[in-house]
């Protein structure tokens, strides 16, 4: 039995019954990452050991006779902007190099690991989150498992790309603009970005503070239900947690999709995909049974705003780093940043308070429906260093468009599901869809993901590599 | 907004800022610039009302008695 191919569930399962211990899990886990790491360039630090401490220790608890935690024995690995007590949090930089290092794990690493998960590396990123790509200029880019001339998506490549390439079926990333979502669709995993403010961000390195969310991959939806679950917490030390209690989606996951609302993006959603994107939802639509249209308000101005304020603050934030070590930054983000720093304070202010009228709008959707379709990218993955796309006639920036679809839902703070799909038109490249449900519902998007799993619609491919 | 514009505009609030003012980069930074600039106007075109707050993150604390 290949244990790197199974599922957290099963592994937890497993590991529970007796089939294979934590530490041989573990070890599959390593083997399978020394013997593919080099062709994908996904994780850019190993914690060997105190993985084999944990290991070792549930394994010990098992014999123990104890009840193991949900995610006991279940590899995982972060972005490397999550802080991992005595590492130093690099967020895909080189100028981080000299930080100290993290004197404890991020709150979500606790989370994880109190639920018997065994942290086992960190992740490629693009530098400081500023990009959808993952073509990392320091430490290489991060390949796509499919066909590795192409990218895996970003700004948490890594994440996709290790999670595809099964080399762990869990991992941890965030999500601005579209960082988990346009991964997660260009490696056919799963993927979550939850509600804005669902999730604590405490210990990890910031981007856009008032649009940054964390979330996950899994190579299961049950095992990327399952994290989230586990993880949820109200956090009183991150300004930017709002939840009071704890929703698991678990319970209820198996409900089906009787009685719901759910609608196809229409519009700018259509504009903006090549025929493969619209296949994939058209496809997931009919398995639903679903044929409304629906239009989602101002997803232009929606994406003007996010973008500006994604600008402002990262520029904002790395103001020190763009007056000293300009020299050391990202060749490929660093003139963002710094035509960030300097839009006037007019444009950002605008944009926060559009921000207000726009969540306004898209809640006033909601009442009407419960769950919405779309594409999670235009395209399925370009071949690396591709500057331009050709969407529907028009010529776009490649690294900017890849996160179209996906900015102006996250800038209404919307839970999104994004699903693996397998456009027919494609050579075993994937291209996902997001499941989206109104703030705070990510039990409906769940629902209905787990009905597009059980139709056989939306699934993990196997790679070689 | 011509590039000229856009670079002049660049290059004062750079020197502000503290941050570097090489042409090349000054140049490659003014191309983003202008395409912001142009989303901007779009966004600028939204009526807000002057009661309208900007999106909250900062919270205050309680003061525990």
């Amino acid at each position: 039995m290949s244990l790197h191919n199974l599922s957290s569930v099963d592994i937890a399962q497993g590991i529970s019954k007796g089939s294979f211990s934590a530490s041989e899990v573990l070890q599959s886990s390593l083997d399978r990452i020394e013997a593919t790491d080099k062709k994908v360039n996904a994780f850019t630090a190993k914690h060997v050991d105190r993985a084999i401490q944990k290991a070792q220790s549930i394994d010990a608890l098992r014999a123990s006779g104890a009840s193991l935690p949900p995610l006991a024995g279940v590899p995982f690995a972060v972005k490397n902007l999550f802080d991992v007590q005595g590492q130093v949090t690099l967020a895909g930089s080189i100028v981080n190099r000299d930080h100290a290092p993290a004197k404890q794990d991020a709150f979500l690493i606790q989370q994880m690991t109190a639920a018997g998960a065994v942290l086992v590396g960190s992740l490629n990123m693009d530098e400081f989150a500023y990009g959808f790509t993952t073509e990392n200029t320091h430490y290489g880019p991060c390949r796509n498992p499919h066909d590795t001339t192409r990218i895996s998506g970003g700004s948490s490549g890594g994440s996709g790309t290790a999670v595809a390439a099964h080399q762990v079926p869990l991992t941890l990333g965030s999500d601005t603009n579209g960082s988990i979502r346009v991964p997660a669709s260009l490696c056919g995993v799963w993927g979550l970005k939850p509600t804005f403010g669902r999730l604590s961000r405490r210990g990890t390195f910031p981007f856009v503070n008032s649009i940054d969310h964390l979330g996950g991959f899994a190579n299961s939806l049950d095992g990327l239900a399952t994290m989230y679950d586990v993880m949820q917490s109200p956090d009183a030390l991150d300004p930017g947690c709002h939840v009071k209690k704890i929703e698991p989606v678990l319970p209820s996951l198996q409900q089906g999709t009787q009685g719901l609302r759910i609608g196809v993006l229409n519009g700018f959603f259509e504009d903006n995909a090549s025929p493969q994107a619209r296949e994939v939802v058209a496809t997931a639509a009919k398995a639903l049974g679903v044929h409304a249209q629906v239009e989602w308000p101002d997803a232009t101005l929606g994406r003007i705003a996010a973008f500006i304020i994604t600008a402002s603050e990262g520029g904002a934030l790395h103001l020190d780093n763009l007056r000293h070590r300009i020299e050391e930054m990202e060749p490929l983000s660093v003139d963002r940043f710094m035509s960030g720093a300097l839009q006037p304070a007019a444009w950002y202010i605008k944009a926060q308070r559009f921000r207000r009228i726009y969540r306004d709008k898209v809640n006033a959707l909601f009442q009407n429906w419960d769950v919405l379709l779309a594409p999670a990218t235009p395209v399925s993955a370009p071949v690396i260093g591709t500057d331009w796309l050709e969407i529907q006639g028009q010529t776009l920036p490649s690294r900017a468009a890849m996160g179209l679809l996906t900015q102006p839902i996250s800038f209404a703070g919307c839970p999104v599901v994004a699903a693996p799909m397998w456009p027919s038109l494609n050579d075993d490249l994937p291209l996902g869809i997001q499941i989206i449900s109104a703030p705070w519902r990510e039990d409906l998007a769940f629902r209905v993901a787990k009905q597009l799993e059980t139709l056989g619609v939306c699934h993990l491919k196997k790679v070689e590599l | 907004m011509t590039q000229e514009q856009a670079l002049e505009f660049i290059r004062n609030n750079a020197v502000i800022l503290g941050l570097p003012t090489d042409k090349t980069r000054l140049t490659r930074v003014a191309s983003h610039f202008i395409r912001t600039e142009a989303m901007a106007q779009l966004l600028d075109q939204v009526d807000c009302p002057a009661d309208l707050e900007i999106a909250e993150i900062y919270c205050p604390k309680q003061i525990a008695p």
